[in-house]
């Protein structure tokens, strides 16, 4: 838990469009330890799948710039060619995403599939070996007669299936980091908890380590050792897992626990929703991004962004009620 | 009373692994599905075989008949059909049956060699230009956009004039601008698929740049690539009828269809048959590519169909 494996500093993406830019996350640091699962939560569009596929560098590049430096094992990987990353992606990172359904290519086999990654970082196998690999990971995951199933397309399986053969896909090669990108939304509560016990032994039995995006708190309670809170593409606070829901330091976290129902509520209390929007990443931040939505705001909230600070050993988070002067 | 006694003890796990296995259906591929639907398809059918027929014929049909397509019998012209030349003969008195399989030949050698171009620069440029996108695509479509805005038939006038007519530069001006509608289609295709997650799952994986072109997008946009074709294959033939009707197309004594109709027009009064088999032939082809095309697209998007 000691050595870092993914060292994230200052990382920024902006999309281009015709006219405007889209500022979607500005400037996010991170580590990741080997054999650590962080989760990255916050509500929709505030730069999680953004940061996500900038790291692996799946942005089409004619119109998204990526600032800031993503060290993976020392290197960094935003100043490899094309070609030197696709031999990272898939064998060193690779990653999993939210809708089964589309993520397989319903012209192609599903053993097909599987083998193109170990063909692609293992040319020296035979394919028969490679064959064997793919059924192999197959079991692994929960395909009941995989053999059979290598060569079915993928429109003959349910949902949950197709999740477990695109984690099939992604895991053959054995990578180091696994980001999975929401990769439970779209499937049923059952199912879901189906596939996070499965990460979770795949996890345990490799040395990997996960970057789990979502914005289920209840998914980040049982699975990650650690949590961002990302809100407007900042990260606004990063806690060890108990800490967090123990003790939230930001407005925005805190916000986010009160507004999950519980069963202990009274019957005729209402839910705690979040008033407000989340403000337009197109332009320019000039203050905190949460002071319009947040109770506590004070002035200095509206003129300054608020910087990640210590609030404990192993606690950072963004907000004026830390700094020294606002202590009365 | 002993067959319940065994029906109803516990399930062993190796029954279990059989019923699980039986579950499991053979897997019927996309294109398979896409066949059964076209067989129903009673119009598309009747256009399959009429095809077919036809390229049977134009293979076969000249060695039907012991008449070769460019020799005269001055005795015997303007025959109307009879039991020595079946379809009649022509002004120079050639045989029309032989001419009409020959001339099918011609037509759909040209109609699909056409084509064929069209598909292969239709396809790789459209992809290449949706999977770059950018100022690479916004490049590629804009000089795409100025060749197609040339008029056709001073291009195919200029061509005739520069390489001479003959086959080559019929085919050579059919695929001069032939390919830009296969290219578009291609290339809004490979746009609406490159946001797919199973192209960023190719990515992810680390598949190259070309094999996720050939092997993820292409294969997805098979089926409206292959109805363009079979709508293209008949446009192409009928532009070369058109062509050679005008006179800039093959020269005697090679036939085609539209040669055919062009020397039977004048004598339409008298002597009718040598317009009309050519004409229903071109006639027959055209509508057996459409409803060809028609069927294939059902097929392969039933959601069309209502």
């Amino acid at each position: 838990m000691t050595t870092s494996l993914l060292d994230v500093e200052d990382l920024n993406v902006s999309f281009h469009m015709r006219h405007r830019s889209l500022h979607a996350v500005r400037g996010i640091t991170f580590t990741l330890h080997e054999g650590q699962t962080i989760g990255i939560v916050g509500e929709s569009g505030c730069g999680k799948s953004a940061a996500a596929k900038a790291l692996v560098q799946l942005h089409p590049r004619h119109n998204t710039t990526i600032q800031g430096k993503v060290l993976y094992k020392g290197q960094n990987l935003l100043e490899l060619s094309d070609r030197q990353m696709q031999r990272v992606r898939g064998k060193e990172i690779s990653m999993i995403f939210q809708d089964p359904m589309s993520s397989l290519n319903p012209t192609m086999k599903i053993g097909t599939q599987i083998t193109e990654g170990i063909k692609r970082h293992h040319p020296e196998l035979s394919s028969q070996a490679i064959r064997q690999q793919a059924i192999d990971m197959l079991s692994k995951v929960g395909i009941p007669s995989p053999e059979l199933r290598f060569d079915a397309y993928p429109h003959t399986l349910s949902g949950g299936m197709r999740q477990r053969v695109m984690i099939a896909l992604a895991l053959v090669c054995q990578p180091h980091l696994l980001i999975a990108d929401e990769p439970t939304t779209a499937l049923d509560v059952t199912i879901q908890a189906q596939i996070l016990d499965l990460l979770k032994k795949i996890k345990q039995d490799g040395n990997m380590s996960i970057i789990l995006i979502t914005h289920d708190l209840s998914v980040v309670a049982h699975f990650c050792d650690r949590v961002l809170v990302m809100y407007a593409g900042k990260i606004v606070e990063d806690a060890p897992v108990h800490q967090l829901f123990s003790q939230p330091q930001h407005p925005y976290t805190k916000r986010l626990l009160l507004a999950i129902p519980r069963l202990d509520q009274a019957k005729n209390q209402s839910l705690h929703p979040i008033e407000g929007m989340p403000p337009n990443l197109s332009l320019p931040l000039k203050g905190c991004g949460f002071c319009t939505r947040c109770e506590d705001a004070m002035h200095i909230c509206a003129e300054q962004g608020p910087e990640l600070i210590h609030v404990g050993p192993h606690h950072r988070a963004a907000c004026f009620k830390h700094d020294k002067r606002a202590r009365p | 009373m002993s067959d319940d006694t065994i029906l109803f003890t516990p399930l062993s796990s190796s029954a279990r692994a059989t019923v699980e296995e039986a579950e499991i259906l053979p897997s019927s591929s996309y294109w398979k599905e896409a066949w059964i639907r076209l067989k129903a398809n009673r119009l598309a059918m009747f256009g399959l075989y009429a095809l077919c027929f036809l390229i049977v014929m134009a293979i076969l049909g000249p060695f039907l008949s012991p008449y070769s397509y460019y020799e005269t019998h001055l005795q015997l012209k303007n025959q109307s059909p009879d039991a020595q030349f079946w379809l009649g003969t022509d002004e120079l008195g050639r045989d029309l049956f032989t001419r009409c399989w020959w001339g099918a030949r011609i037509s759909l050698f040209v109609g699909i060699t056409a084509s064929l171009v069209d598909l292969i620069i239709g396809v790789l440029y459209g992809s290449i230009a949706a999977f770059f996108g950018g100022k690479t695509d916004e490049w590629m479509m804009r000089i795409a956009d100025v060749l197609c805005a040339i008029p056709y038939l001073l291009v195919v006038i200029l061509l005739m004039v520069i390489i001479g007519s003959g086959i080559t530069s019929i085919i050579l001006a059919l695929t001069l601008t032939g390919w830009i509608n296969m290219a578009r289609i291609v290339r809004s295709q490979i746009l609406q698929l490159k946001q797919q997650d199973f192209v960023t799952a190719a990515h992810v994986i680390g598949a190259s740049n070309r094999r996720i072109l050939f092997r993820h997008l292409i294969p997805n946009a098979m089926a409206p690539i292959i109805v363009t074709l079979t709508l293209t294959i008949p446009s192409a033939i009928f532009a070369e009828a058109f062509l050679s009707f005008l006179g800039l197309g093959v020269q005697a004594p090679i036939a085609s269809w539209g040669t055919m109709a062009n020397d039977g027009l004048p004598a339409l009064r008298y002597y009718p048959w040598r317009l009309f088999f050519p004409a229903i032939l071109i006639s027959l082809t055209m509508f057996s590519f459409n409803v060809l095309g028609d069927g294939l697209r059902d097929a392969f998007d039933p959601r069309l169909k209502k």
